[in-house]
């Protein structure tokens, strides 16, 4: 590049400010009439967009959400202690905005995009939280899975890409772990992830960072966090942030999972907001629109077309229920959106039954076409059999005298039930869960004490590893197999079986 | 009664100010009493305000207009 020299730079000086016209700067102004519990009346401003961002004195910002003719009401974002009557409010002209694309991977932001990692974020494009969802025209049907490597969930529920699976359960029953274990099994996938915390303490979302961190998932992760300290309007609006990040690598064509962890403090998050700026309140105290609120925001999930990008975003939104009561209001309003729910249960939770999945509760309602057809193959009868002997335990707790056929399909149905357990963070590859699959079904493990399933489980593997090395990278790799490789496979863990027979 | 506040820097003469208080009068019309605001940062000229609108012809806002422009290019 050649250097300008001095006379080239104050001709062009010369010229351009020649060129500049003082003409006058005209604007609009605001000003705060009220302000308290992080919502102030605004006069003046006419022509203020719904959602548009306004600027208070000492840089606080606002969100514009009750627009009238005399005036708007807006909701602070940061803490309202510099507001005061009568200070001018300028509009922005921009709806809030968050910044997307690859910069963001590893990071964690606020819902207003700015870092919470201590460290400088450089972004180049910026998306608005809110977006409008997909039309009919733009989305194909669900036919790609995405898998958990969680064997319960991939085998009985299973999560195609595009999909809506809610995550609901009560307190401590193991909901971010299921969602963290699906984000940890995304390593080494073309499948980026967005994990959103809303109104969660402060250090549970340290801890998830430091946990995502740790098993190198940060990589292809972006954490949008709002923690119970911050404003209800910060709060509502993070999960719409994490949505738009998401979009931003649809947009690209890429798969996103999005986890919104939980849906139940946003609700709670927007009945604050809402009965702050004085909206009628509804059944519980929610306002009319709280079904809107978590609507519109998960039918931004989709899987697109070739032709508008081709990418998918599949939505794990998580709600909280109190004392497993799943018809409570936000509950049952979010089942009805979502395409499917895994129910978590306390008890099961307690008896070691861990991930405690509801298999009576829980569906998929995309089905089977979301699932490998080598996982297809061996799932089948899953679900029935599980029913079955849930039904049989109940029926012959307190019966001492079982017929042979009885016994044995109780004795199935627990094996069944020591299979499905599976650690936390401790992912199966699609190849591992056909085999499980396969050795319940040839009856491997009928026998092996519940305690030593894990092990004997893990000696399978490696014992697989070994023999059908070839056959595990297929099955990883197509998630299909033909009869004769399938044939293998129950040899070789028939063998497995014959050798470790106890 | 309509005010229109107008910020000047201090060294805004009396003169000045009277002869702009005429203008802006003559151009939006009668009926607006005015008061005079001093604010340093304005440096040069005046910021006008009049229900809800802002129109700033300070120096200081100007020069940052130019300084933006510059930078742009």
């Amino acid at each position: 590049m050649i250097e300008p020299g001095i006379s080239e730079i104050s001709s062009f000086l010369k010229e351009k400010v020649a060129g500049f016209r003082n003409d006058p700067i005209s604007y609009h102004e605001g000003k705060v009439i009220s302000v308290g519990d992080g919502v102030a009346r605004v006069a003046g401003l006419p022509g203020c967009l719904y959602g548009e961002l306004l600027e208070f004195r000492g840089c606080v910002y606002g969100m514009a959400m009750d627009l009238s003719a005399d005036g708007l009401g807006a909701v602070l974002f940061d803490n309202a202690d510099t507001v005061a009557i009568g200070d001018t409010v300028l509009g922005t002209g921009r709806v809030a905005e968050i910044p997307v694309g690859e910069k963001l991977l590893g990071r964690v932001v606020d819902p207003i995009g700015r870092p919470m990692d201590g460290k400088p974020l450089e972004a180049d494009r910026f998306l608005p939280a809110e977006r409008p969802a997909p039309s009919i025209i733009q989305r194909r049907p669900i036919d790609t899975p995405l898998e958990t490597g969680i064997l319960a969930i991939d085998s009985m529920i299973p999560i195609g890409r595009g999909q809506r699976e809610l995550i609901i359960g009560d307190r401590q029953t193991g909901k971010t772990s299921i969602a963290l274990d699906a984000i940890f099994n995304q390593k080494d996938t073309d499948v980026y992830c967005v994990y959103c915390a809303i109104g969660q303490k402060a250090s549970s979302i340290a801890y998830t960072v430091q946990t995502l961190r740790e098993n190198g998932a940060m990589d292809y992760t972006v954490v949008v966090a709002s923690p119970a300290s911050d404003s209800p309007a910060t709060q509502y609006l993070a999960p719409y942030c994490a949505c738009s990040i998401a979009e931003g690598f649809m947009q690209k064509g890429a798969d996103v999972l999005v986890v919104y962890d939980d849906l139940s403090k946003h609700a709670v998050a927007y009945r604050a907001m809402s009965l702050l700026l004085h909206r009628p309140p509804g059944r519980e105290a929610y306002p009319g629109d709280i079904f809107y609120l978590h609507s519109r925001l998960l039918e931004r999930s989709a899987a697109l077309k070739e032709e508008f990008g081709g990418g998918t975003i599949t939505a794990l939104p998580i709600i909280e229920t109190a004392g497993g009561n799943i018809s409570a209001y936000i509950p049952t309003n979010v089942i009805s959106i979502t395409d499917g729910q895994i129910f978590l249960e306390n008890e099961l939770f307690h008896s070691g039954v861990r991930p405690a999945v509801n298999t009576g509760l829980s569906v998929s309602r995309v089905g089977k076409a979301s699932q490998h057809k080598a996982m297809r193959g061996v799932s089948g009868t899953l679900r029935i059999d599980l029913a079955q002997y849930r039904e049989l335990a109940v029926f012959t707790r307190f019966g001492s005298d079982i017929d042979e056929s009885t016994g044995r399909q109780l004795r199935r149905g627990e094996c069944l039930v020591d299979l499905l357990k599976q650690g936390k963070g401790r992912p199966y590859s699609l190849f591992q869960e056909v085999s499980v699959l396969t050795a319940y079904r040839a009856d491997v493990f009928l026998g092996t004490p519940s305690k030593e399933v894990p092990a004997r489980l893990e000696k399978m593997f490696a014992y697989l590893h070994r023999r059908c090395a070839s056959l595990e990278k297929i099955v990883n790799a197509h998630g299909e197999m033909d009869d004769e490789e399938f044939e293998e496979l129950k040899n070789a863990i028939a063998a497995f079986g014959a050798q470790t027979q106890q | 009664m309509r005010e229109a506040i107008v910020t000047v820097a201090s060294n805004f003469s009396d003169e000045n100010y009277e002869r702009l208080r005429e203008g802006l009068l003559r151009r939006l019309g009668g009926d607006i009493v005015f008061r005079r605001v001093e604010d340093e940062s304005v440096v040069g000229g005046f910021i006008l305000r009049l229900d809800g609108i802002v129109c700033d012809m300070s120096l200081a806002s100007q020069l940052k207009k130019l300084g933006k422009e510059l930078a742009d290019d």
